[in-house]
């Protein structure tokens, strides 16, 4: 057979695999270690991966005048419970799942209705549309941010729900994807449900968007995981009012605080708002990195 | 029939223009409008300032140094992380086993926050807390630094070397020291990236055709340099071109691990362009400065794009 | 001496035996064609003496010298793909090169840029460009030289792989299918093409197809082979001629052989529908079947004169043959006769004929399927 790999060959390249896999890890491990353990530990870099786990004193608690003995914690529950109390993480993580919901869903809405528009219907002027949205393709909402920012402050809607989705809510990546997808669902389908009765828009939802699960599928993948770890465009929208913090500016927020002692809870505060996709992740890889290839491959 | 779908399709279409109008194109030419006055917000009037703010830019050093630091960064991390991203894509598709693990550990930094990893990296990298410097440190004195600083090699000065001086002068302060920030910077943008890009190209390595590997060795392609050369890579091609693309103006956007940790410094050694429209037109609320730079930067993106697509695709074969 | 030995050959992938056990010597300069269904095997065999693929028991001998631990590339054998496998961002003319430069030139001389500014460069192209002009003259290609892949038709990528295949002067040429993806009227053509390239090269070809008429008319010795066996070698006319299995006669020849069921009574005579055959067997008392081809059936004038009953159902024009099926005797078994246009020009489907045997012409099988030899009764 072409190239018989040696016994060496491949041992050699499982070692440069894991080499890099080692410094790929590096910071989870890190992350999620120290985030057990005690400022003293944290100092000493000691403890093994979980931390000795040995009562530490509560500094916090000693300031406020009781006495040590009465100010015992495990670190882990310490850096944890500190990760909730000192800023409403709760709410941050719980802002995040409201914004990136009603991001994807109304990314939906106009996306999926234009693109099956693009792809089946006939109208003058529906070359025009889609080289608009090729054009549009060119432009990174990021780029932009500050324009539509001053756009926003001048209509008051900034630190508000509306300005962390409004910006988002045209992907005209979706409407490419959809289109793509849908151009490939025959006619007939199409035609049938139309003699059925069916008014167009019950076709998009009733006939396209069933075929299109494993694209919709991908693009739910690719639009959550952007907007749940988007740092910039919140910075930008939310100056003032930590209510609407999003997990990342949570996060930050915990950081301009700090003082030395705070790196347990900071690092149990990352490990939060990473886990949810971490976990997603490994419990559908495939439809993960499916999802994201697709999203390239186009 | 027709003229029934024909208003559906207007009706469906019509938000989305609405939207890609309002969200997308006006804020282009408010941009455009806005760097050519020195509005700021909350103040009524404003001046036309015309192209004092580009002004600004093509001479002042801060700007400069805005340039030089997004190329570095840009110049860095997408050849890098591409290269990588290839070589474990390869090296993955060549292993027998575990395959499917290293895809996932390398895939990992794609899904995690850059803020939140970026901050555990600044503590990794902490000149006395962190683990890497710590690592290192527990080093002097033994094996490691007879090893990395090259005492095994006849003729050369070990006590000059960048290990052995880091254990006897502490080891860098890899945020902190000016000649290291840009590099640490890109270090963790490739770190973040180049699972990606693996990704990418181990789908396009699926669709290379086999045959022509059997082709070339039939026609006498000993090494894997060879198929490379002759299959692998010629093959890659428009996931190359999709992959350069991507990756360029992806870095370009660099802003949660310089806001994060070096807030563009030190000295404005990563001052790169979103931190710089942060900084001066949200910090500073330099309204006409910032859309000056955001115009620059919405121009470099539509160069490279474009310029990219025409050069590649001139000597890309799409079979 | 035999260009290509091959001894006990056997594959299998996981449990699933795909190849029982080869021996084949392959002669200097013939035209050997391993030809059988889907499935028989014969790819994997193919790509086995080229070393693409290892054999699980068994040797492979090129030259006399055994190659089971010589990779593909240094088995100085070409192959020629189904899918013709040419690098798609290359020119004919660099595609015809590639196997040239990956013998004569060295790693350093290969390189893109560097490999140019070294001393020679010039003349060891001039070279090798003049024998791909040489064997492009010969299968006129040369004004698609500096064409792609892309831009060829199919019959010209053939070509273009043959090209590639040539410019070695490889001791064996493997080829694999190369006329299934072209149009009937193309393949035709190949076939006298690809024949009289044999002829001019005197190369060893090595040719695996699963249309038994490419094999019949282009080969010196033909493989029939059969669930990873060869079931029988040798000459277009033996094979055709004198088939050793049923499953070879079934095999080869079209429209198929007719297999009408006969028994052998005590004294070995041979009895189909009735109808004594003129030869008999050595064996008694066994039922047999009884081939006989379409050509070799005629228009008896009545049942006196070995003639079977034959109700004509069906009646196709080929424009130089007729062909006449129908059931004899009311069987079901649908039996093909051939004739010559003014044989038949009077009869239509639904009349009754009489049917028989040319002499000499019926082959016998025995239940286990083998020849069975026919002697003078």
């Amino acid at each position: 057979m072409t190239g018989r790999t040696s016994r060496t060959s491949e041992a050699l390249r499982h070692a440069v695999l894991i080499l890099g896999a080692l410094v790929v890890i590096l910071p989870f491990y890190v992350m999620l270690s120290y985030s057990f353990k005690s400022p003293r530990e944290i100092e000493t870099n000691t403890g093994g991966f979980f931390g000795a786990q040995q009562q530490m004193v509560n500094e916090y608690c000693v300031k406020l005048g009781n006495p040590p003995d009465a100010c015992l914690e495990t670190p882990a529950v310490y850096n944890y419970t500190q990760a909730f109390k000192k800023a409403p993480l709760v709410r941050y993580l719980l802002n995040g799942v409201i914004v990136t919901a009603s991001i994807f869903l109304i990314q939906i809405v106009i996306a999926l209705p234009c693109a099956y528009a693009l792809a089946k219907l006939r109208f003058w002027g529906r070359d025009a549309v889609f080289a608009m949205v090729m054009f549009c393709l060119l432009i990174p909402v990021h780029a932009i941010a500050l324009p539509i920012y001053i756009m926003l402050a001048k209509v008051g809607l900034t630190n508000t729900y509306a300005s962390l989705v409004i910006p988002w809510t045209i992907s005209v990546f979706g409407i490419f994807l959809m289109r793509q997808f849908f151009m490939t669902v025959p006619d007939d389908l199409i035609d049938a449900a139309r003699m059925d009765g069916m008014t167009e828009f019950s076709i998009v939802w009733k006939v396209m968007l069933p075929t299109a699960i494993p694209a919709l599928l991908a693009f739910a993948i690719f639009s959550v995981v952007a907007h749940w770890n988007d740092y910039f465009w919140p910075r930008i929208a939310i100056t003032g009012n930590r209510e609407l913090y999003t997990p990342p500016l949570g996060l930050r927020e915990f950081k301009g605080d700090a003082d030395g002692s705070i790196w347990g809870p900071m690092m149990a505060t990352a490990t939060i708002i990473v886990t949810p996709l971490i976990v997603a992740f490994l419990l559908a890889q495939r439809r993960f990195i499916e999802g994201i290839t697709l999203t390239g491959m186009k | 029939m027709v003229a029934r779908t024909a208003s559906a399709g207007y009706w469906f279409v019509t938000p989305a223009i609405i939207l890609m109008i309002v969200i997308l194109i006006l804020p282009v030419f408010v941009a455009a409008a806005i760097s050519f006055t020195d509005y700021s917000l909350g103040n009524t009037d404003f001046a036309w300032v015309g192209l004092k703010n580009y002004d600004r830019i093509v001479s002042r050093t801060t700007y400069e140094k805005m340039l030089i630091a997004t190329g570095t960064y840009v110049g860095v991390v997408v050849p890098i992380s591409i290269a990588l991203g290839l070589g474990a894509a390869l090296l993955i598709n060549s292993v027998a086993r575990f395959g499917d693990l290293y895809k996932t550990i390398y895939f990992l930094p794609v899904m995690a926050a850059l803020l939140a990893m970026a901050i555990v990296w600044e503590f990794s990298l902490h000149p006395s807390l962190g683990v890497v410097n710590k690592t290192l440190a527990s080093g002097c004195g033994a094996w490691p630094e007879h090893f990395f600083s090259w005492s095994w090699i006849p003729g050369t000065n070990s006590a000059k070397s960048w290990y052995a001086n880091g254990c006897r002068n502490g080891f860098p302060l890899w945020f902190g020291d000016k000649t290291y920030t840009m590099w640490t910077i890109s270090f963790i943008g490739i770190w973040q990236a180049f699972g990606f890009n693996m990704v990418l190209y181990l789908a396009g390595l699926t669709s290379v055709p086999r045959e022509l590997y059997h082709a070339a060795e039939m026609d006498g392609a000993v090494s894997a340099w060879d198929r490379f050369r002759l299959v692998t890579w010629p093959m890659l091609g428009p996931t190359t071109v999709f992959v350069v693309t991507i990756s360029t103006i992806r870095s370009f956007q660099v802003f949660d691990t310089v806001e994060a940790i070096t807030e563009g410094g030190p000295a404005k050694s990563t001052f790169v362009m979103m931190f710089a429209i942060y900084e001066k037109a949200i910090q500073h609320n330099l309204m006409g400065m910032g859309s000056a730079i955001t115009v620059v930067f919405l121009i470099f993106v539509l160069l490279l794009t474009f310029g990219q697509r025409y050069l590649v695709e001139k000597r890309v074969h799409y079979s | 001496m035999s260009v290509i030995r091959l001894s006990g050959i056997t594959k299998n992938f996981g449990q699933t035996p795909v190849l029982r056990g080869i021996d084949l010597d392959i002669a200097d300069g013939e035209f050997l064609t391993l030809v059988g269904a889907s499935g028989c095997g014969k790819s994997t065999l193919l790509r086995i003496i080229a070393g693409l693929e290892d054999q699980t028991d068994g040797d492979v001998k090129i030259l006399g010298e055994s190659v089971n631990n010589v990779r593909a590339s240094r088995r100085d054998l070409a192959m020629v793909f189904q899918s013709y496998a040419l690098y798609p961002h290359l020119t004919v003319r660099q595609n015809m090169l590639t196997p040239l430069l990956l013998r004569d030139l060295s790693f350093y001389q290969r390189l893109p840029l560097i490999g140019r500014a070294m001393p020679g460069h010039g003349a060891r192209m001039d070279t090798l460009n003049g024998i791909v002009e040489e064997t492009a003259a010969i299968l006129k290609i040369e004004p698609l030289l500096n064409r792609k892949p892309g831009q060829l038709s199919g019959g010209q990528r053939q070509r273009v792989a043959l090209g590639r295949a040539m410019v070695r002067k490889p001791t064996a040429f493997l080829m694999d299918e190369p006329l299934s993806n072209l149009d009937a009227a193309l393949r035709v053509h190949m076939r006298a093409e690809l024949s009289d390239l044999h002829r001019s090269l005197r190369t060893t070809f090595v040719y695996v197809t699963h249309d038994q008429s490419e094999a019949l008319t282009m080969s010196n010795r033909m493989a029939v082979m059969i669930d990873g066996l060869i079931v029988q070698l040798g000459t277009p006319d033996e094979v055709y001629g004198d088939p050793q299995d049923i499953r070879v006669a079934e095999f080869v020849g079209s429209p198929k052989i007719n297999i009408i069921p006969g028994r052998a009574d005590s004294r070995g005579r041979v009895t189909a529908y009735g109808t004594p055959l003129h030869q008999g067997l050595h064996a008694a008392n066994c039922d047999v079947s009884v081939g006989i081809r379409p050509e070799h059936l005629e228009i008896a004038p009545g049942l006196e004169n070995d003639g079977w009953p034959f109700m004509v159902t069906h009646k196709e024009n080929l424009g130089s043959d007729f062909f006449l099926h129908g059931n004899i005797n009311g069987s079901n078994h649908r039996i093909v006769a051939r004739f010559h246009p003014s044989a038949v020009s009077h009869i239509s489907p639904g009349d009754e004929i009489y049917l028989r045997a040319t002499a000499g012409t019926p082959i016998v099988f025995g239940e286990d399927g083998r020849r069975m030899p026919l002697v003078a009764a």
